[in-house]
């Protein structure tokens, strides 16, 4: 648990760091980057940082599942009030949905008899480590990719 | 009919790649709204078709699916947003992203030949009304 404790750490950074940078320069924005710029920050900081977040907290299902709702909104609301009222709306539609389907997938790795997939085939390690990493690696090329936007 | 499901993606490709063609000749006739549901439509329903249908075909290997998925729209997103603008390809991107990621799970979850075809009548019948809304509209 303690790489899934250090990824969470870094995912924690860049988002930060992201952040940083698009706050600085938030009265360049037109209505139509703030609208995209908080679609794809909530979609992907939610998913990875509750999908880290089950795996940490995975014994206390019900609670877990309720508590990453509420980060996934509190995440969307925080990218969204860059701009106006419009952006808030979708940074809280885009963090919900992340937020849900970052939690399916940490149920899913952990325990892959929900969905009727074989279960003898990968041991918990392996898929935990796998999706960690990938979520860290896709959360880097989201941001690099967001923030490239600025210069073109 | 499960030795079949290989031929569907092929179907689902080709569809793809004469869209594409037909969008590539009229990309300076269509405005940014249309482009961006044009982007978010293809990316989307090209990711699930990939991830359900090869869920379906070899169900053992979980973690190559997951990867082959979601690079797919990805991929797939990226391209037909690149057609635009800049922000158009993210849109595309992060909803190709998001479904390519949870398309082996809604597979291995329902999986049946009734499923798969009716999620190729979808795919087929998305991309015909994207092409009709961009006659109508331009």
């Amino acid at each position: 648990m303690n790489t899934i404790m250090l990824i969470l750490l870094t995912n924690c950074l860049i988002a930060l760091f992201a952040y940083r940078v698009l706050f600085r320069s938030r009265y360049l924005f037109s209505d139509r980057f703030g609208f995209i710029v908080s679609i794809t920050g909530g979609n992907i900081v939610s998913l990875v940082m509750t999908n880290n977040l089950f795996y940490l907290f995975s014994n206390h299902f019900t609670v877990i599942s309720f508590v990453n709702l509420l980060i996934g909104v509190a995440i969307g609301v925080t990218i969204g009030s860059l701009l106006n009222s419009q952006t808030l709306i979708a940074g809280i539609y885009s963090g919900g949905t992340g937020a849900i389907m970052g939690t399916m997938i940490g149920a899913v790795s952990l325990d892959p008899s929900i969905c009727s997939l074989p279960t003898q085939i990968y041991n918990q390690q392996e898929l935990v480590l796998f999706f960690g990493l990938f979520g860290l690696f896709l959360h880097l090329l989201t941001t690099l990719l967001l923030l490239f936007a600025l210069k073109v | 009919m499960s030795e079949w499901y290989g031929l569907l993606i092929y179907m689902n490709l080709v569809v793809m790649f004469l869209a594409y063609i037909y969008f590539y000749k009229r990309r300076k006739l269509i405005g940014f709204h249309l482009g961006m549901n044009i982007a978010m439509v293809a990316g989307g329903s090209l990711a699930i078709g990939t991830g359900v249908i090869l869920i379906n075909q070899f169900p053992l290997h979980f973690l190559e699916i997951t990867i082959i998925a979601t690079l797919t729209g990805l991929i797939i997103g990226s391209l037909f947003g690149g057609l635009f603008d800049y922000q158009t390809l993210l849109t595309g991107f992060i909803n190709g992203l998001m479904m390519g990621i949870m398309s082996p799970m809604i597979g291995a979850a329902a999986s049946g030949t009734t499923f798969i075809l009716f999620l190729e009548f979808c795919i087929i019948g998305a991309f015909g009304l994207l092409i009709l809304s961009s006659k109508n509209s331009s």
